[in-house]
């Protein structure tokens, strides 16, 4: 029969006073006074004796299930809860053992987790790093192993920095400055990559990521995943060294084309007819294409090989805005398009490259005349704004949808839609133009609407009275007179 | 004024040969850098255009070499013409000694032609296009 704990004491409480009435009514009524008083003493040790031994009984499986209890909380996962007391106790007890069962459970769940995780980290191809809080290395699998050159057993423990050294150039970046760095550097290091020491002393280029462990709103470590982009990056080298062997290969052919067309044009034309001038002006126009692709090209690779050259100086725009100008108003005026200057004659210092710049220039005025319709209008804008100089070329052409806004300064995008072929002096793509303008660290940018015309502008820092300083010290030459001097950009 | 002009393409050696004929110079032409060497060791220049790519000799070989005779050949200015714009070629080239340096493609014979005459007249030699 169940019975709760309280019942027992109850009852055994009842049971033991009706002793007690029993003893003490028995021994009055039989005993005399004298023997009453010494059994009723002996009655009453008795008593308590039983009281003691019914307590023990009840509460011993309370105290065997306290210590049960207490092995579990030692950590003793197979701590048995075997308690028959027929009362609550029991259910307790049996509560319990259900609940080491599913710490059981979970911790065999746990346990198969973690091989299996360590069974993926061991078979990836990148290496893994898993961090502490402070860096420390708790976990290396084996492809971080195999690329680094250092043993697991050998860096466990260690703090990241103080085992891995990673390079951006020449500069150390230690774990939590890369941590911090912003958004865009990060996806630098991450597509360009960063040089790693191996423990023999050689050196391999790694793609690094890393992702900070949050639990409860705390970081708790990181991971830090890389992999060897080597491989990749001679490919790359390989490609790019091509692209520059076959744009210099093309120079030569180039030559004699030009070359050949220039002579036809200066001292045989008086021989051809209408129709035959017409031709040739047509071949000089292509092969003059065909030479600004060719430059193209060959720019493109060495702003990829970073051996891009540019010149910076203290620099006057207006002689290259108004050569850029001059050189499209041939085709402006075939065009019958109309081109507006709006340049005062006196434009801030900026400190660039003037010839790299006139390009930037030419590149926008040749976009807008070839974008731009029959009697269209084409502005060219150059002001100062705040600190910076800013030149604007606006047109009211067809204007670039939204989604090809983005694209419009990726390399080899081309714009649908260029009206009338056989344009001249293209200049320099987008891609090069704004490689330059982020080179004198500045910024370039569009402003269109599909049907209404589109506004190409960059804007450079003005150069500060100390620029100019430092400029003219190292020069030996004043600003002043360096800018007369200034040569003006030849196409 | 008699310039050797060394260059191993058949039409830009017939290009600049005529255009600069026509513009009154005296014209002696080298196909390759060992034919250039011959040239120079013959008669004395009064300018030197020079190629690089060229077989048998590179255009700064020849440079080299020229630059080591005995005066007054070895001053003999020297216009490098190259499709080669390489920053550390052109720095090369200033180091053994030119007197200006010109991209080909980028420049049409007449141009050419005007850079030179603008040299002999005195004016600045023509720089170093950027490449």
């Amino acid at each position: 029969m169940k019975l709760t704990v309280q019942e027992k004491i109850l009852i055994s409480f009842v049971f033991l006073l009706s002793l007690l009435l029993l003893a003490v009514a028995f021994g009055y009524s039989v005993f005399s006074a004298s023997i009453f008083l010494k059994s009723l003493i002996v009655a009453f040790v008795v008593i308590i004796l039983l009281a003691v031994i019914l307590s023990i009984k009840i509460t011993k499986p309370l105290s065997k299930l306290r210590e049960s209890a207490e092995s579990l909380e030692n950590g003793q996962l197979s701590t048995k809860f075997n308690i028959e007391s027929d009362d609550e106790i029991e259910t307790i007890s049996g509560s319990f053992t259900n609940i080491v069962k599913q710490l059981l459970r979970e911790e065999k769940t746990l346990t198969h987790n973690k091989i299996e995780t360590e069974a993926l980290l061991k078979s990836l191809t990148d290496g893994v790093i898993t961090l502490d809080e402070k860096g420390n290395i708790i976990a290396f699998n084996k492809a971080a192993e195999e690329t680094s050159g250092f043993a697991a057993s050998a860096v466990i423990g260690k703090n990241i920095d103080e085992v891995l050294h990673f390079y951006d150039a020449l500069a150390l970046v230690p774990f939590f400055v890369y941590n911090q760095q912003k958004e865009e550097v990060v996806k630098k290091f991450r597509e360009k990559g960063l040089n790693l020491n191996r423990a023999d002393g050689t050196k391999v280029r790694l793609a690094l990521t890393t992702s900070p462990v949050v639990f409860e709103d705390k970081k708790t470590g990181f991971i830090v995943a890389f992999h060897d982009i080597s491989k990749e990056e001679e490919l790359e080298e390989m490609k790019l060294d091509f692209v520059s062997i076959a744009a210099h290969e093309l120079r030569t052919p180039l030559t004699a084309i030009r070359g050949y067309t220039s002579i036809l044009e200066m001292q045989n034309s008086k021989e051809l007819n209408q129709s035959g001038k017409e031709l040739l002006k047509r071949l000089v126009i292509s092969s003059e294409n065909l030479g600004n692709l060719v430059e193209n090209l060959l720019s493109v690779s060495r702003i990829e090989k970073s051996i891009f050259s540019i010149n910076m100086k203290p620099s006057d725009l207006v002689p290259a805005i108004k050569t850029a100008v001059d050189n499209v108003r041939p085709q402006a005026t075939v065009k019958q398009q109309t081109i507006t200057v709006m340049v005062p004659d006196q434009l801030p210092v900026v400190l660039g490259d003037v010839f790299r710049l006139g390009q930037v220039i030419l590149n926008f005025i040749a976009n807008a005349v070839n974008y731009t319709q029959k009697g269209g209008v084409i502005t060219v804008k150059a002001e100062r704004k705040d600190s910076t100089l800013q030149v604007s070329v606006i047109d009211n052409g067809q204007g670039i949808p939204k989604a090809s806004q983005e694209k419009l300064f990726t390399k080899f995008f081309r714009a649908s839609g260029a009206l009338e072929s056989g344009a001249k002096g293209t200049g320099l793509g987008l891609y090069i133009s704004k490689s330059i303008i982020e080179s004198h660290k500045g910024k370039i940018w569009v402003e269109s609407e599909e049907g209404k015309g589109s506004t190409f502008a960059f804007s450079l820092p003005i150069a500060s009275a100390s620029d100019i300083e430092t400029y003219e010290k190292t020069h030996n030459q004043t600003v002043a007179q360096m800018l007369t001097n200034q040569p003006v950009s030849k196409t | 004024m008699k310039i050797l002009i060394a260059e191993d393409d058949f039409f830009i050696r017939d290009i600049y040969s005529k255009v600069f004929s026509q513009g009154g110079y005296e014209v002696v032409v080298a196909a390759d850098g060992e034919e250039a060497i011959l040239r120079i060791k013959e008669k004395q220049f009064d300018l030197i255009l020079l190629d690089i790519m060229m077989p048998k000799l590179s255009g700064l070989d020849v440079l080299r070499q020229l630059r080591a005779m005995t005066a007054p050949v070895k001053d003999t200015p020297v216009f490098i013409l190259s499709n080669l714009g390489q920053q550390n070629i052109i720095q090369e080239a200033f180091k053994i000694g030119m007197d200006g340096y010109m991209i080909k493609s980028q420049m049409t014979p007449q141009q050419i032609v005007d850079e030179i005459n603008s040299y002999f007249q005195g004016k600045k030699p023509a720089p170093a296009k950027p490449q």
